[in-house]
């Protein structure tokens, strides 16, 4: 019972917020979801406090989401379990994925846990820039193109161009790869659906106000 | 000059509301601040919402639109001149259109939250005058406002997934957007504790304060990947 109580739903929000400003504060910037995992044991102790604590609050409020999803009618059951599972999925990514990020120079490539990426040729555009790419694996080669807001799917994993460093006398091209994960697809259709029965719950809540 | 002259029409309209409330001028204002986004779209080549002037412009279009169809007075047009000043010190100039704005999500997210903060912000001033004076339908503004704040973080993650490969970095205009719709949430909740009931007007009524810095406070005290 004490479990569905709003008060904790306050406190979780109350906690939530003091635990991310600070952990914001402490980092002095962005922490990014995929770096935190492999940075965390090199984090000041209370950085680590700050993430820890954000990353409970995150997770208890995603349960007791569910907890009171479970006693609700079906619309309402449906928008909270969705929500709650969506959050907890938001937790679980980086937690579970595999990334890395380096820099190519076009012509060149990379090897990463044997897999290797290649940087093929580079076409300006009024859109920034399209790098014609590979990834090669156990001697299979999938190639195709990488833009901003648009990465290359491929079995071996996704592959994004993120930016170009222009501080070295040639611009090199910043990418990150993920490892295959069937948990963008996922995450995806949980947010759909939470925001679809959202929609619902939301139509009904308003009958309801009269 | 045009970017200068319209927020001035805008304001001055809005003053001469305070005297005599003519609704029609909370329609006009909005569709003045419209008219001036179109028309930069069209002198830039591209809608750019991703410079503060127009991110303004359109935040204070769809503040006066809202507060036409939903009858509100002479508050409303004091907020609203607060909203449309800062267009008169706002530099109007673009320099670049940043490659990874240059996608239909972004319209998508910006749109969405900027429909959602103005309906927050009028929920807040509804359950201010609900305290004051009568009661007006603010919930049902805060449910539609945290309905549409729900599609924009959706939206949003969606873009931030294909242009980063991160869903939700922690940086500062995600962590306090993602605290607004919690804050959101928590009051839409409060009725189903007795005790808490009776502090739903003043939860609402802190909404407008806390929208009003995540979307400009935010970047300027703490930067990130949301300022470009």
């Amino acid at each position: 019972m004490v479990f569905r109580s709003v008060k904790l739903f306050a406190f979780l929000v109350f906690t939530f917020f003091l635990s991310g400003f600070s952990s914001l504060l402490l980092s002095g910037g962005i922490l990014h979801t995929f770096e935190v995992p492999y940075l965390f044991p090199h984090f000041p102790p209370l950085l680590k406090l700050g993430i820890v604590s954000l990353f409970l609050s995150l997770l208890l409020i995603s349960l007791q989401t569910l907890y009171c999803a479970l006693s609700n009618r079906f619309i309402p059951l449906i928008f909270h379990s969705f929500l709650a599972l969506s959050t907890f999925l938001v937790l679980l990514f980086p937690l579970t994925s595999k990334t890395f990020s380096f820099y190519l120079y076009p012509g060149t490539f990379v090897e990463l846990g044997g897999k290797k990426v290649a940087l093929e040729e580079v076409s300006p555009s009024s859109k920034g820039f399209y790098l014609k790419v590979f990834i090669e694996e156990g001697g299979k080669r999938e190639e195709g193109k990488v833009s901003f807001n648009s990465p290359f799917k491929s079995s071996f994993g996704t592959l994004w161009f993120s930016g170009i460093d222009r501080s070295s006398p040639y611009p090199a091209f910043k990418f990150k790869l993920l490892e295959p994960t069937p948990f963008p697809l996922f995450l995806f259709l949980s947010a759909l659906l939470t925001v679809l029965s959202g929609l619902f719950y939301t139509l009904i809540s308003l009958k309801r106000e009269g | 000059m045009v970017e200068r002259l319209i927020p001035t029409l805008v304001i001055s309209l809005n003053a001469l509301y305070l005297f005599r409330e003519i609704r029609l001028i909370h329609l006009l204002s909005g569709f003045l601040l419209g008219g001036l986004l179109v028309y930069r779209s069209f002198k830039v080549g591209y809608p750019p919402l991703f410079t503060p002037f127009d991110s303004i412009s359109l935040f204070s279009s769809l503040f006066f639109v809202s507060a036409y169809f939903l009858k509100a007075g002479r508050f409303t047009s004091v907020l609203g001149i607060l909203l449309t000043l800062p267009l008169l010190l706002v530099n109007p100039g673009v320099r670049e259109i940043p490659p990874v704005v240059r996608t239909p999500l972004f319209f998508l997210h910006v749109g969405t939250a900027f429909l959602s903060y103005t309906l927050f912000v009028l929920s807040s001033l509804f359950a201010l005058y609900s305290l004051i004076r009568r009661e007006l339908p603010y919930i049902k503004l805060l449910l539609v406002g945290h309905y549409l704040f729900t599609l924009s973080l959706f939206f949003g993650g969606i873009w931030a997934y294909l242009a980063w490969g991160d869903i939700f970095p922690l940086e500062p205009k995600t962590f306090f957007s993602l605290f607004l719709w919690l804050f959101a949430s928590l009051t839409l909740h409060l009725k189903f504790e007795p005790s808490l009931k009776r502090f739903t007007p003043y939860f609402t009524v802190a909404l407008a304060p806390l929208v009003l810095f995540v979307y400009l406070g935010v970047n300027y005290l703490f930067g990130g990947t949301h300022g470009f």
